[in-house]
């Protein structure tokens, strides 16, 4: 390769570093304009072409490049092909001629893209409407039928540079976002009458300090009766309703203590205004509209993580392309029938099961099967449906649809799986149903007491302080106790690249005493990498010094030979010797011999790479400890590759899926922490010790299938008595990332896995494992102190309802503090 | 708040107001609270429903696009 000096520039849309050779250039009017590809070129000069250039000086992107299904090399086709049936998966709605449908948009980096979006939706002929969500990245597009249609609009979006696919809502979406809607209501209606409540409140608060009129105060009382009752009765209802199912299961939890607070608060006020007492309405209020803000925070925390999760999911549309004879046509998945034929790309994942007709590749089957290496796929072999295709081009007959896929199969089992593990009860329900029956037991011991006291003889003075105790008691902070602090870490959380699917998670996290990784592609990167040369001119030792020539040299002529190599070996030898800045050299003559390796002549000799059989077919000697080296780095779990010149043995390379660099780290920060970290896998017994070596991991559980991995999380869980959480990213953790009290996925692995897991890891590394369980100790150590200080002043104002001098003034008190105590002690966790 | 006078309960006036005034008084500003509370609930009410609350990121940069 020729070394000639290069210069790096930035492409003018994208922002994608670009050399000067490889660069487009195109005139504008501000002068010459520089593009990482002809599609960015294209991409700007719509722009232009529209007037909309000033979204180049408006932008704010802190990352470059455009989605993968926008960009194209020069002369081939336009991305892929956008056809009808692409959006007969798009659920239009069409109301006469106006159509309407859900977009998902990916590219959105800023407020301008938003703003260039719907400019351009604007323009496009026929459209009524778009308007794009710039939180969501969604958007709603309203089109007249008769003038355009959506793969129009689709492309139209594409053409600017942002990928558009038609979204359709799953139903458990739908019903979450009914759910808010619901709880903004009751939210919103209990934050305008307790504001209410509170302006006459404070009348009342002012009678109490300067003396006021009977009537007046009766009237203030009654009016505060009027707007208490919606807030008791509407906004409060989701809670009288889980108390009444609690006690009908016997259960007391914090619905029935809230419940009993509120509801003993309103009726002895009502009580108190017909008999001129003094009224605790605020109190009524103030408890159910905390703990409807503290279910509204958790709730939106709980979305926006669902959110990216739907983001993350929806980047990867599930289609196929089927050969007709027409042509080739992009489909969605579910409408592929049996006996269809379907066109892999290199690099594509094969969308359903099925045999090779035509064609040779290697299939990455790791993320179903666990196993490291990839398999050598040719004509008439069995491909499973979420592997990944290597680098040739497969043409494959459907054998198995919907639900008869491997996919499918393991998809019902981590639906049991999650139908299986019950909910652990949370910390807030744990203390209800201790202080519910504590209380109940001191009104009662206020009662008896002031029933036996001669000196207020009768029931009315007994009964007034036996209720004001169970008034006093329920703590308003407590609805805030649990949920500020969830909302506090989670924040947190997502700012270092972890997505807690919720704020039961962050609790449970903290109790788990194991965690179960998989090994390929979570402890290991996945693809395979050079670990060692050795050289026979050297004996085959592993020495630094003296080897590193010979090294060089054989890694080179390796290389060199494997250049234009699409076997996931050579490419792995290429890339090492790229990294060392090993140059290449010329190689001519090259031939790929399938399965076994590839020959090629480099400075006028015949270079041999690959397996031990080629090169004994091709009569290379092997010296004796040559073998015996090789053998000993097979046990070590490694792969290796001989090489070959002139027919004389040159040396060897060894390579394996090696673990991650933080691996090790992780791990023992983990067991710093004192929790068991188990190795799990569908691989070998040999490539799984060699792993276990490098990251420290003792316990090593090899050749597992998937529904066996979920049995094993299963047994850990109820040997130890203790949780368990499961860190995976293939189809084949997804059943016991299900079964595990928490599931972990990195977002690199397959979509059932981010599907079925509880956490998502956005960062490749596994640092982020021991920064999720050290973020929700954090977590529940605040929520352990916000409870005790939800509890406190309320507890401490009981002696005060038993002596019978309690007054709404000190209710009011212990609420405002408390509420305050909690909020202020959660934001530690921002930090 | 304006300081008592001692051995004034807080209620007959001195200025010439009753004390069944200024608790029409009282009562009348309750009722117009009322009125107004009522109508900023309607009309969140009408803002949830319209779906107002979607999305509360994009509308306040809006106003600064220019139409071009």
């Amino acid at each position: 390769m020729s070394t000639v000096r290069t210069t790096l520039l930035t492409c003018d849309h994208c922002l994608l570093p670009v050399t000067d050779r490889e660069a487009v250039y195109a005139d504008g009017p501000s002068g010459k304009k520089v593009f990482c590809c002809h599609a960015c070129l294209a991409i700007y000069e719509m722009i232009r072409e529209e007037g909309l250039q000033a979204f180049y000086e408006k932008r704010d992107w802190r990352s470059f490049g455009i989605p993968e299904s926008v960009r194209f090399p020069a002369g081939q086709e336009a991305g892929p092909p956008l056809i009808e049936c692409e959006t007969g998966r798009a659920s239009v709605a069409r109301d006469e001629d106006i159509q309407q449908a859900d977009l998902m948009i990916d590219g959105i980096r800023c407020a301008s893209c938003v703003w260039l979006n719907e400019k351009i939706l604007e323009r496009t002929a026929g459209v009524v409407s778009g308007r794009v969500n710039f939180a969501t990245h969604r958007a709603v597009v309203r089109w007249d039928g008769t003038k355009t249609n959506l793969v129009r609009i689709l492309s139209r979006l594409r053409a600017i540079g942002y990928a558009a696919t038609p979204y359709t809502q799953s139903g458990h979406e739908a019903m979450l976002q009914k759910q808010n809607k619901d709880l903004l209501l009751r939210l919103g209606t209990a934050l305008f009458f307790s504001m209410q409540l509170m302006l006459l409140s404070f009348g009342l608060y002012a009678g109490y300090f300067q003396g006021i009129d009977p009537q007046m105060k009766h009237w203030l009382q009654v009016a505060s009766c009027v707007v208490c009752t919606p807030v008791l009765f509407y906004s409060g209802r989701p809670f009288l309703k889980g108390a009444v199912q609690g006690l009908r299961n016997r259960l007391v939890n914090v619905d029935v203590l809230i419940s009993l607070g509120a509801v003993t608060a309103y009726l002895f006020s009502v009580y108190n205004m017909v008999m001129g007492g003094e009224v605790y309405f605020d109190t009524a209020a103030m408890i159910i509209t905390l703990v409807l803000l503290g279910r509204y925070l958790e709730n939106s925390a709980k979305r926006s993580a669902s959110d990216a999760v739907t983001r993350l999911l929806a980047l990867q549309p599930q289609e196929a392309r089927v050969v007709w004879a027409q042509g080739r046509l992009m489909t969605a998945v579910e409408l592929v029938k049996k006996e269809d034929v379907l066109e892999v790309r290199p690099g594509e994942k094969i969308p359903l099961d099925g045999v090779v007709l035509k064609g040779r590749s290697e299939v990455d089957e790791s993320l179903v099967t666990g196993e490291s290496r990839a398999v050598e796929k040719t004509t008439g072999m069995i491909v499973i449906g979420g592997t990944i295709n290597g680098l040739g081009m497969l043409l494959v007959r459907v054998t198995k649809t919907g639900q008869d896929t491997t996919l499918a199969q393991i998809a019902r089992i981590v639906e049991r799986a999650q139908n299986a593990s019950a909910p652990i009860q949370r910390i807030a329900d744990r203390v209800s149903s201790y202080f519910v029956p504590a209380i109940l037991l001191s009104a009662a011991g206020t009662f008896l007491y002031w029933f036996n006291n001669p000196a207020t003889p009768g029931l009315s003075a007994a009964l007034l302080n036996a209720v004001s105790v169970l008034v006093i008691a329920c703590p308003c902070a407590l609805g805030l106790a649990t949920p500020v602090a969830v909302l506090a870490g989670t924040g947190s959380a997502a700012r270092k690249g972890i997505l807690v699917k919720g704020g039961d998670i962050l609790e449970r996290l903290h109790k788990v005493r194991t965690i179960v990784m998989d090994k390929t592609g979570t402890l290991t990167t996945g693809k395979m990498q050079v670990t060692e040369i050795r050289n026979a001119e050297f004996g085959l030792r592993n020495d630094q010094h003296e080897t590193q020539n010979a090294k060089h040299e054989t890694v080179q002529l390796a290389a060199s030979a494997e250049q234009s190599s699409e076997h996931l070996l050579g490419r792995a030898i290429v890339q090492h010797a790229k990294e060392q800045g090993i140059p290449l050299l010329q190689a001519d003559e090259t031939r790929a011999l399938p399965g076994h390796g590839i020959k090629a002549l480099v400075q006028e000799k015949t270079i041999l790479v690959g397996k031990r059989a080629l090169l004994e077919r091709e009569g290379v000697r092997f010296p004796a400890d040559s073998i015996e080296t090789a053998f000993q780095l097979e046990r070590e779990g490694r792969t290796v590759v001989f090489v070959a010149r002139e027919g004389a043995f040159l040396g060897m390379i060894a390579l394996m899926d090696s673990a991650k660099d933080d691996a090790k780290n992780a791990v023992a920060r983990l067991k710093r922490t004192g929790i068991n970290v188990v190795m799990i896998t569908g691989d070998n017994e040999v490539t799984a010790q060699a792993i276990s070596k490098d990251t420290g991991i003792e316990r090593v559980l090899s050749g597992f299938s998937p529904t066996e991995k979920a049995i094993e999380v299963e047994r850990l869980r109820d040997s130890g008595k203790n949780l368990v959480a499961m860190v995976g990213d293939g189809i084949n953790d997804a059943p016991a990332l299900a079964a595990a009290d928490v599931g972990m996925a990195m977002s690199t692995g397959s979509d059932i896995a981010i599907d079925s897991a509880d956490v998502v890891l956005m960062k490749p590394g596994l640092s982020s494992v021991p920064e999720a369980v050290e973020l929700s100790k954090k977590t529940f150590l605040i929520i352990r102190q916000n409870l005790f200080w939800a509890f406190f002043y309320n507890v401490a104002a009981i002696p005060l309802a038993m002596t019978g001098t309690l007054h709404p003034i000190v209710a009011a008190g212990a609420m405002a503090v408390s509420s305050v105590t909690v909020v202020a002690n959660s934001l530690r966790l921002r930090k | 708040m304006r300081p008592l006078p001692a051995g004034e309960d807080g209620g007959a006036g001195e200025g010439g107001v009753s004390k069944t005034n200024m608790l029409w008084t009282v009562i009348a500003l309750i009722v117009l609270m009322f009125t107004v509370a009522l109508a900023a609930w309607f009309i969140f009410l009408w803002a949830v429903k319209t779906r107002q609350f979607d999305d509360i990121e994009r509308p306040k940069h809006r106003m600064l696009d220019d139409d071009s």
